[in-house]
């Protein structure tokens, strides 16, 4: 599937979400994806930004890290969850 | 032709003890009885496919492949044990690989469709759409992970995969009752008490070998210079387990002729009784004052089994850095006893190959046990 949104802040992210997918670590993942998503928000790119919170939603929640309620919170918002 | 072939040799099975063929070659060798057993035997029944100990905190999941199936122990949030089949609800990929603590949720790695360990799904990603996390026609209610009917007796983790057996402490009763006086926790030390064997070998050999004592005097006779033929007695329970039991059990002594602490209020019986039962299909069972063992028998296929063995103590004194000595030395002779069988198991297994073979015959005053467990196995496969 492609990706939605500009490539911009995507690519400073993408090498370190490569790693973090190949090192299998979950945490570092729904950080990234959540800082994507954040950028997104703020830039007012409503489908990529929940793109991305999805995206952090589920390794957070994969996790147990509390974050996975702050994503939620916002998907919801969203009527995305 | 073929079918009342196999129906005539149930028959002869289910005869008396004294003119009674066992199971024939096919029941050994055959493909498709392989397959019959699998349904009729393993799945209607409680079959045991692991131990409960492997998932000793909350959280801990362990993917097994059991006759094929995969299947997932995972321990709740609640403490609680349960069994599924290890599969994602959306494309049935495999869910977990490895065993190991699940800390918030269970990812199918293709969609990540995420599961509780309870099975509840709880998030469907991208699912209506990139971004949107539901859709409309995807119930997560009806879609978590399909559990399957479990039981944890004496750490054994016994499953009911047809879902349509009686619940397991009406089919066990007379067994439970049996032992209830060992109904208290059983501590597990770790590797110094837990070994496998792997045998070429069908999985009714074992329990066959393991129901009877007949054989102690000419292959355990390192066993029998204290534990005579005359001091061992049949158990048997038609239709649930069979085996035996010794009146001249002795505690195993260390170098300062230490022993292991008993299990609190057992009868004087238990001073010197020990009793080896099969529960139908596949454990083999051991309770003696001051330790237990389970051996799970894991059928791979007709002519291999893994045997999994885990010896249990009864005092928190016996699983100890002070008892790792003793622990070391009752492993060992219990390997030993066991490795003695690996011959005859796999002797009679090839045996087995050989055309003009009947099933052979019982000593009806020696054999009773091992026939009463023929007789149910012939019995599950008639119904
Ligand atoms: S198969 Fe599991 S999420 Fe698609
Ligand atoms: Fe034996």
């Amino acid at each position: 599937m492609p990706l939605p949104g500009p490539a911009q802040p995507l690519d400073r992210l993408n090498g370190a979400v490569i790693a973090a997918h190949e090192a299998g670590d979950g945490m570092r993942l729904a950080g990234l994806y959540g800082e994507a998503a954040d950028r997104f928000a703020e830039d007012g790119d409503i489908a990529s930004a929940c793109f991305f919170y999805t995206q952090a939603y589920i390794f957070a929640l994969e996790q147990g890290a509390p974050e996975a309620e702050r994503y939620a919170a916002v998907l919801r918002r969203h009527g995305r969850l | 032709m073929e079918q009342r072939l196999v129906d005539e040799d149930l028959a002869r099975v289910m005869e008396p003890v004294a003119t009674a063929n066992g199971l024939s070659n096919r029941y050994y060798t055959d493909r498709q009885c392989f397959e019959a057993e699998k349904e009729r035997v393993f799945f209607d029944n409680w079959a045991a496919i692991g131990f409960a100990k492997d998932v000793p905190e909350n959280g801990d999941a362990m993917p097994l492949t059991f006759l094929g199936q995969p299947l997932v122990v995972i321990r709740g949030r609640d403490g609680k044990l349960r069994v599924f089949q290890n599969i994602c609800r959306h494309r049935g990929m495999i869910l977990v690989r490895e065993p190991g603590r699940i800390r918030g949720a269970i990812r199918c790695p293709y969609h990540s469709w995420c599961y509780d360990l309870d099975g509840a799904l709880k998030a469907t990603p991208h699912v209506g759409g990139p971004g949107h996390n539901t859709h409309a026609a995807i119930d997560r209610d009806a879609l978590g992970l399909i559990e399957v009917r479990s039981h944890v007796w004496r750490d054994v983790v016994f499953v009911n995969i047809s879902g349509d057996a009686p619940p397991f402490e009406e089919a066990h009763e007379k067994m439970l009752a049996r032992w209830r006086e060992f109904d208290r926790p059983l501590l597990h030390s770790g590797a110094d008490s837990s070994f496998k064997l792997e045998v070429a070998t069908n999985w009714k050999l074992a329990v066959e070998n393991y129901c009877e004592s007949y054989h102690l005097p000419w292959v355990h006779p390192g066993l029998n210079s204290y534990s005579r033929l005359e001091d061992h007695y049949h158990i048997e329970e038609p239709g649930a387990f069979s085996g035996q039991g010794t009146l001249v059990y002795r505690q195993l002594r260390g170098d300062e002729n230490e022993t292991f602490a008993d299990a609190p209020g057992l009868g004087e019986k238990w001073d010197t009784a020990a009793e080896y039962i099969a529960l139908y299909p596949n454990v083999l069972f051991g309770v003696h004052r001051d330790h237990s063992f389970a051996i799970i028998l894991e059928p791979r296929d007709n002519a291999s089994t893994v045997e999994h063995v885990e010896i249990y103590y009864h005092d928190e004194s016996s699983t100890g850095p002070e008892r790792a000595a003793l622990r070391a030395k009752n492993t060992a002779q219990w390997r030993v006893v066991f490795e003695e069988d690996i011959f005859v198991v796999e002797g009679m297994q090839e045996g087995r190959n050989a055309v003009h073979f009947d099933g052979g015959r019982f000593s009806p005053a020696m054999d009773s046990p091992t026939h009463m467990f023929h007789h149910w196995i012939a019995t599950q496969l008639a119904r």
